[in-house]
């Protein structure tokens, strides 16, 4: 406040903009009303009511949020307080839609998205990495075939691709264990709800059938008292008709008795019972079907509002029965993807399994040929290589460090002295040793593999 | 004072004394048919009326039994919701 009393600028504008805002929402929202999310405005059952107090301050807000729903459902009574004025049925319809849109659609779907997301993007670096391993395989397969050396380098590669893959596999197996632990969370509230809503389709169509013929044979009783109306009032009108003659022949007979000489005054005291039943059976026309009209009124209205009543029981069994329809989305990751991932991890072990074994799978590949390579002892193997080395670069052009070291090699690949190996197989595992080793490979190392492999393929024949 | 002299009124002969009896009984006769129309009415009324109560009270028993499904199902469904209520909060 200024000195003056007056508002300050600041605080003056925001109370200008306050007031705007204000009215111009006048006509959309309703009063605001804080109201803290008790049992009772919720208008939880008394069953309900120690769960709730027994839940966290921020489960019940969450709980609150999709109360509020629920609360202004279709048909829904406000009466000011935000309390419970809602028809049972609406209530407990719109908590199984709300209940389900409200904490999955919204919540749950949202969080398996975003797994999703990051499923996909570990499946999507796993196809890149197995689709550039595969790449890299058939290069091998092609070298291999083309009699080239230096693949055990590029397997050495392969293993990398394969140990990125597991690496990869077990960062994805938390978030796929998140995504199913979400799954089945969802899974088990969809069938929570469903069985709920499934019994209360069961109730209706074991009521409704009944209601139905009920509401049926009410239709044929309304028909029915309009029919006996009908009637009486046909059968009124012939009496009236009978009234009319008789009043007719009471007037002709006086006619004829005056005439015959009798005195008026006679003959007005000879017919005064019957024209006094006569107007007492008139007036019992006029009067006598009011209470069958008033108890035909009365009864069309106590039909039309049972029928009224009936008709939300109706429209309710169509809603349960689509609200069982909400599904959830569907991501599209499959059920058996866990399998799978398993499946991978066994591929991982046997390529773990390659790496100490690797010779023998060699020996595989090679087995698939016409003839059966020859092995030869590693041990013999390595002192021809450094034989070979020595012969052909007599003059020293490499240095003496292009000799395989026997120990090394055999500990780098866990071979036993005695191991056995064909020369081709040799030769791989050598350029592996160069590469590891950082090893100056000989300028001609192909021609000198090709050489080897060629003088040892001679020695088998 | 009203005073009545009969003194000058004919004998009705048997065939006039016949005619008054006959409209006589013809006027009884309508009187009673249209009681029975009524009282027909009010029978027919009475047996649908008998009926259709027994209809409505047995719509009203199946959606009460209705109503009492409601708030079974809604009580399971608050503490579904609940239950779901602090599952969220707890992740």
């Amino acid at each position: 406040m200024s000195r003056e009393g007056k508002p300050n600028g600041k605080a003056a504008r925001r109370a200008e903009r306050e007031a705007a805002a204000g009215a111009g929402e006048a006509t959309t929202i309703e009063p605001a009303v804080e109201v803290a999310p008790t049992a009772e405005v919720m208008g939880l059952s008394d069953s309900g009511k120690g769960f709730f107090e027994r839940m966290s301050d921020k489960g019940k807000n969450i709980l609150y949020q999709a109360y509020e729903k629920v609360l202004g459902a279709p048909g829904a009574l406000w009466d000011g307080t935000k309390r419970y004025a809602t028809d049972l049925g609406l209530r407990t319809v719109a908590k199984t839609e709300i209940g389900y849109s409200q904490f999955w659609a919204n919540k749950h779907e949202k969080k398996t998205a975003v797994l999703k997301g990051k499923l996909d993007v570990f499946d999507m670096q796993t196809k890149m990495l197995t689709q550039n391993k595969e790449s890299l395989r058939r290069t091998i397969d092609n070298l291999k075939r083309q009699g080239m050396p230096g693949t055990t380098m590029m397997e050495l590669a392969i293993k990398n691709f394969d140990r990125q893959i597991a690496n990869i596999a077990s960062k994805r197996d938390p978030i796929q264990s998140r995504f199913e632990s979400q799954e089945r969370k969802l899974a088990k509230h969809i069938n929570a709800r469903d069985q709920i809503a499934n019994e209360m389709i069961s109730n209706y169509d074991a009521e409704l059938g009944p209601i139905e013929k009920k509401l049926e044979f009410l239709s044929s009783c309304k028909e029915s008292v309009n029919q006996a109306i009908s009637d009486a009032e046909a059968a009124q009108q012939e009496q009236l008709r009978e009234l009319d003659a008789t009043d007719r022949q009471i007037a002709e007979t006086e006619e004829m008795l005056l005439a015959m000489g009798y005195s008026p005054r006679q003959v007005k005291k000879m017919y005064v019972q019957e024209k006094a039943t006569n107007v007492a059976t008139r007036e019992m026309l006029r009067t006598q079907l009011e209470p069958y009209l008033a108890r035909r009124t009365a009864l069309e209205e106590r039909i039309r509002l049972v029928d009224q009543q009936a008709n939300p029981y109706r429209d309710r069994r169509d809603r349960y029965a689509r609200i069982t329809g909400l599904r959830p989305l569907d991501l599209g990751v499959e059920t058996r993807t866990r399998e799978e991932g398993s499946r991978e991890r066994e591929d991982i072990e046997g390529t773990t399994r390659r790496e100490s074994e690797s010779i023998a799978e060699y020996d595989q590949e090679v087995d698939e040929g016409d003839e059966e390579p020859k092995e030869f002892a590693v041990r013999e193997l390595i002192k021809d290589w450094n034989a070979y080395l020595t012969k052909t670069y007599a003059k020293a052009v490499i240095p003496e460090n292009g000799h395989i070291d026997q120990a090394v090699l055999t500990k780098m690949y866990k071979l036993g002295a005695d191991s056995t190996i064909t020369a081709e197989s040799f030769m791989d595992v050598v350029g592996a040793y160069y590469k590891r080793m950082h090893t100056p490979m000989p300028v001609e190392f192909n021609s000198d593999v090709k050489a080897f492999i060629s003088a040892h393929a001679t020695e088998q024949s | 004072m009203t005073t009545t002299d009969n003194s000058q009124d004919k004998a009705l002969d048997p065939e006039t004394q016949a005619t008054l009896d006959s409209i006589n009984a013809r006027v009884a006769e309508t009187a009673a048919r249209t009681r029975a129309i009524g009282d027909k009415a009010r029978a027919e009324i009475d047996r649908v009326e008998a009926e259709a109560n027994e209809a409505i009270a047995s719509i009203e028993g199946s959606m009460k039994r209705i109503d009492a499904a409601e708030a079974t199902a809604g009580e399971k469904l608050d503490r579904l919701m609940m239950e779901t209520a602090e599952d969220l909060a707890s992740e």
